[in-house]
């Protein structure tokens, strides 16, 4: 095809039958979770135009289309006065003009509109269900228009009739591929617009940029991804608020009510931070039955609960991570006197720091202290109220089950296909935590910034939400290097 | 009437619901045996048929039918509230209790007809602030007060109708208004085109009571002003425009000039402006009842038969909601059809009847392969069977050869008493298989079986083969479900 018949943005007309997944396939390619999918045959009833765009600048534009309904009879039509090999696109543009407007042959008219337009064509079928001969019509016709064309075996998990498929289309198509839209990966969208940038001469250099700036903006959402889990993990760990109460301290009932406010404010912080990972992938209607931050109850059934014996460190990493901050601080002090102690410090400071970690496993997780000093409380004495400050989380497995989930979070977010939106609900992957599987150097670096914030609650932590967004970043990207090879 | 739709509706919902629990066989059986003998020729039919079948069994305490019963008895007491209240205000009105004073014609018009005249244009203001209100702000307010108290009523005999649950009917009402948002717009529409009644009856009140006492007694009419603040040519220019559609036309009820002058009347003077002015004055009573009618009672009419309209064509919608109902009526009713008795008494293929059950003739059947679509000749014999059929002849259509496929509607079987079409469930029943099938029952009037081959019996691909064949709405079509399992790309029976 010529470049002076193609559109200057690139443009994709997906087209097909009925119920073959073409709006799936949108929906997966523009990032769209909006669009109508249903398992209803004929829910597209108009030829809709998608832009995919990046920060105002449409990079290609993708047309879901109503479904072929008629083919065979549309070929036979377009066959009457058997046009040679020059003819048969004009023909093709004969039948639209015939037909367009009129009661007869509608989806073909709106789907084949954009293709005599210039779109290229996305032609798909549906691989979990057999090659049946009639579908050639439909191929005939999309190879009388003589657009560039590229046919998408959707569904192709089960690869029974993928052969027979490949086979038959391979003659009309310059490139078969199977794509499933309920399971594409970000780098087979992205090979997706390479192949076609090497089908289209014309369209080489919009499409080498739109893969160009979509590979960018892949790396920075997951920057940002990072920032919004380091920012959740900062506001998680030092979230307080205050209350008034008698100066004998809070009554049991309304130390039930401060502690479920609490956890209440911090499964919000936490779903406030899964929206803004949910957002900068465009995932606006994932919907999840998994439970936000379990309640944990504030005794000891606490560690019986599924979530934080399944995510966070274990048992054992917790006790050595402590263990070793508490020697480190201890060899500090060994170093100052010279090594005179024969390490007496070390072994003191890994065992107030083992049994910190022990005695914090077994504690309430809430704290809840009085907020005046002494001498506010002495001038204070006789008045009603003091004033009492819940939080921040106490227990040393919080910070670590908090970030065990955002990052099983981001790792479903990233890597899900949005035609998944309409069919499938967000399952957050259950007892595999990320956090154990870290380094003992990188759960010991994680540990000392989350509890430089821990210790000052109300104190200003940017620069430790900056340092801790680096490191999980890198986090990220190792993992992502892992998927996605 | 409107709230036996509503109870209508209100029945398929909670029925469907119920039926949720049971499997699709049971559910095919359930209908069958409801329908069987009935004789209908129409899905609409047997659907009136049903619902009243399934009220039946439950001893016609349905929750719709106790709503739309609770709602009529509620409808008729407040028109009779309203006709008498537009009969007393009138009379009240034309006999004052000081026998010289005539009635002020602007005071009893004000009264019979401008006040309902307000609320009407109020209640189109509510149904335009709706749309952005999201509901009535308060129609709907005070209806579901209504369906508090009719909860509260209903729940005096649970122990009767097992069925309604708890018997609370408000509670489930609001249960169904939540979940379905065309409920809400249905109930407001039939409640507003209901509303219209009540003014109805007010104006036919007041108007009868002002005929009545024009003829049983003699009336004075008059109007006041205060410091000549209204001119008697204003108020007779408006009354000219008033009285101007009966009185081009049928030349009575007219207020002319003369009359306006002479009936000015002053508490002062305790007089008529103009001496003949009492004995012109009972010439406005003619004028006042078509003002009456063609103002209150006329507009009134038009809103509620719009209204009625309106709801008719929001239910016609909810023929969607019940569609999975239709769908298993659809064959239901094929199957007891007195058009085609072939068939009747053939068991349904979801039910998976055992094969006695069959017709004891067989028909001679053509069998086409839809897209591909085949069995293998055992699988075949035994769907057959099951149809009460006899493969007789085995064709293949819609592989895109449009020519081979009209050659094979004109010749082909068509010979043969009854038409098998093999297809495959998961294929779309697209425009292209709606002709065929059309065509197939156009060139001869003989049952047409689309045997849908689906590897569940509750595969989705049944209900949207039942739904889009159902839009042809054609008795002599039966949509059956043919469960089979993949074989090495033949099917097999499961």
């Amino acid at each position: 095809m010529s470049a002076a018949n193609l559109p200057p943005v690139p443009t994709f007309a997906v087209v097909g039958r009925v119920n073959r997944g073409k709006s799936s396939i949108i929906a997966t390619l523009a990032e769209d979770d909006s669009i109508a999918i249903s398992p209803l045959p004929g829910t597209t009833r108009r030829a809709t135009e998608y832009e995919v765009a990046l920060d105002g600048e449409v990079l290609f534009r993708l047309i879901d289309t109503p479904g072929f309904e008629d083919a065979a009879r549309a070929l036979a039509w377009m066959q009457r006065d058997r046009p040679n090999a020059d003819q048969r696109r004009a023909k093709v543009a004969a039948f639209w003009q015939t037909f367009a407007g009129s009661d007869e042959f509608v989806e073909e008219c709106e789907l084949l509109g954009p293709v005599l337009e210039g779109a290229a064509i996305l032609y798909v079928v549906d691989g979990s269900t057999p090659f049946r001969e009639n579908v050639m019509a439909e191929v005939e016709i999309l190879r009388w228009t003589g657009q560039p064309r590229m046919a998408l075996v959707n569904r192709s998990q089960d690869g029974t009739y993928l052969g027979a498929w490949h086979a038959a289309l391979a003659p009309a198509f310059s490139t078969v591929r199977n794509f499933d839209a309920h399971a594409a990966s970000f780098r087979e969208r992205l090979q997706l617009l390479t192949l076609f940038r090497e089908l289209v001469q014309g369209w080489r250099a919009p499409l080498g940029h739109a893969v160009e700036r979509l590979t960018a903006e892949q790396a920075r959402r997951l920057e940002q991804s990072a920032r919004a889990i380091a920012a959740l993990l900062v506001d998680g760990v030092t979230h307080t608020f205050e209350l008034s109460a008698s100066p004998a301290g809070l009554e049991p009932a309304e130390q039930r009510a401060a502690e479920q406010r609490f956890q209440d404010e911090l499964r919000e912080l936490e779903q406030r931070g899964r929206r803004q990972v949910e957002a900068l992938y465009r995932h606006h209607r994932v919907a999840t039955q998994a439970e936000p931050i379990e309640r944990p109850e504030f005794s000891r059934d606490l560690f019986s609960e599924r979530v934080w014996s399944a995510l966070g460190l274990s048992a054992g990493q917790l006790l050595a991570t402590y263990s070793v901050a508490g020697a480190v601080t201890g060899g500090a002090l060994d170093a100052v006197i010279g090594g005179a102690a024969l390490l007496t410090g070390t072994l003191i400071g890994a065992a107030v720091g083992g049994g910190a970690a022990l005695w914090q496993l077994g504690s309430r997780a809430v704290g809840v202290t009085a907020v005046e000093g002494w001498a506010e409380r002495l001038s204070k004495s006789r008045g009603p109220l003091r004033r009492y400050r819940v939080g921040p989380h106490q227990h040393p497995n919080f910070p670590f089950v908090l970030l065990d989930r955002a990052l099983l979070h981001h790792e479903a977010i990233r890597y899900r296909a949005h035609a998944l939106n309409a069919a499938v609900e967000l399952s957050l992957p259950s007892g595999t935590s990320r956090t154990r599987d870290l380094p003992a150097g990188t759960r010991q670096r994680l540990n000392k910034l989350l509890l430089r914030c821990r210790k000052s609650p109300g104190a200003d932590h940017a620069r430790t939400q900056a340092e801790l967004a680096e490191l999980l970043e890198a986090l990220l990207r190792q993992r992502d290097t892992e998927l996605m090879g | 009437m409107a709230f036996a739709l509503l109870g209508k509706l209100l029945d398929v919902e909670w029925m469907l619901r119920r039926d949720a629990q049971r499997t699709s066989a049971e559910l095919q059986q359930h209908d069958q045996s409801l329908l069987g003998q009935a004789g209908v020729s129409n899905p609409e039919q047997a659907f009136e048929l049903w619902l009243a079948a399934r009220r039946e069994e439950l001893g016609n305490r349905t929750l719709g039918l106790r709503a739309s019963e609770l709602l009529s008895a509620l409808h008729g007491v407040l028109l009779v509230l309203a006709l008498l209240g537009g009969a007393g205000v009138a009379k009240a009105l034309l006999h004052e209790p000081s026998a010289q004073a005539p009635t002020n014609v602007l005071t009893f018009l004000f009264a019979t007809l401008v006040w309902p005249l307000a609320l009407l244009v109020g209640s189109l203001c509510l149904l335009a602030l709706r749309r952005r209100l999201g509901r009535s702000v308060l129609l709907e307010d005070l209806y579901l007060v209504g369906v508090g108290a009719l909860g509260r009523l209903s729940r005096s005999a649970p122990a009767q109708a097992p069925e309604l649950g708890s018997g609370d009917v408000a509670r489930q009402w609001r249960a169904l208004r939540r979940s379905e948002r065309r409920y809400r717009d249905l109930e407001v529409g039939t409640l507003l085109a209901a509303a219209q009644w009540y003014p109805i009856a007010f104006h036919v009140g007041a108007a009868l009571v002002l005929a009545g006492s024009a003829l049983g007694s003699d009336l004075a009419f008059a109007w006041s002003t205060t410091d000549d603040s209204l001119e008697p040519a204003t108020l007779w220019a408006v009354f000219r425009v008033l009285t101007a559609p009966w009185c081009e036309v049928l030349g009575s009820g007219c207020v002319g000039r003369e009359l306006v002058e002479a009936t000015q009347f002053s508490r002062f003077t305790g007089g008529y402006a103009q001496p003949h002015g009492a004995a012109a004055s009972g010439a406005w009573w003619t004028a006042l009842l078509g003002c009456l009618l063609a103002y209150g009672v006329l507009p009134r009419l038009v809103f509620a038969s719009l209204l009625s309209q309106l709801v008719r064509r929001r239910s016609a919608r909810l023929g969607e909601r019940v569609l999975d109902l239709r769908g298993r009526l659809h064959g239901v009713t094929v199957r007891v059809s007195q058009r085609h008795p072939e068939p009747n008494g053939v068991a349904p293929a979801a039910a998976q009847a055992p094969a006695a059950t069959a017709a004891p003739v067989e028909l001679a059947c053509w069998v086409i392969g839809w897209r591909g679509a085949q069995l293998e000749e055992q699988a075949l014999r035994a769907a057959c069977a099951r149809l009460g059929l006899r493969a007789e002849r085995r064709d293949a259509a819609g592989d895109g050869d449009v020519e081979h496929d009209t050659a094979l509607l004109h010749g082909g079987g068509s010979a043969l008493s009854a038409v098998l079409l093999l297809a495959d469930g998961w294929e779309a029943p697209d425009k292209a298989t709606r002709r065929f099938v059309q065509s197939l029952r156009e060139k001869r009037d003989r049952p047409l079986f689309v045997g849908v081959l689906i590897e569940r019996q509750d595969a989705p691909a049944l209900a949207i083969w039942q739904d889009r064949l159902g839009l042809l709405e054609d008795p002599g079509l039966s949509v059956e479900a043919i469960v089979t399992s993949p074989a090495g790309g033949s099917r097999v029976p499961a």
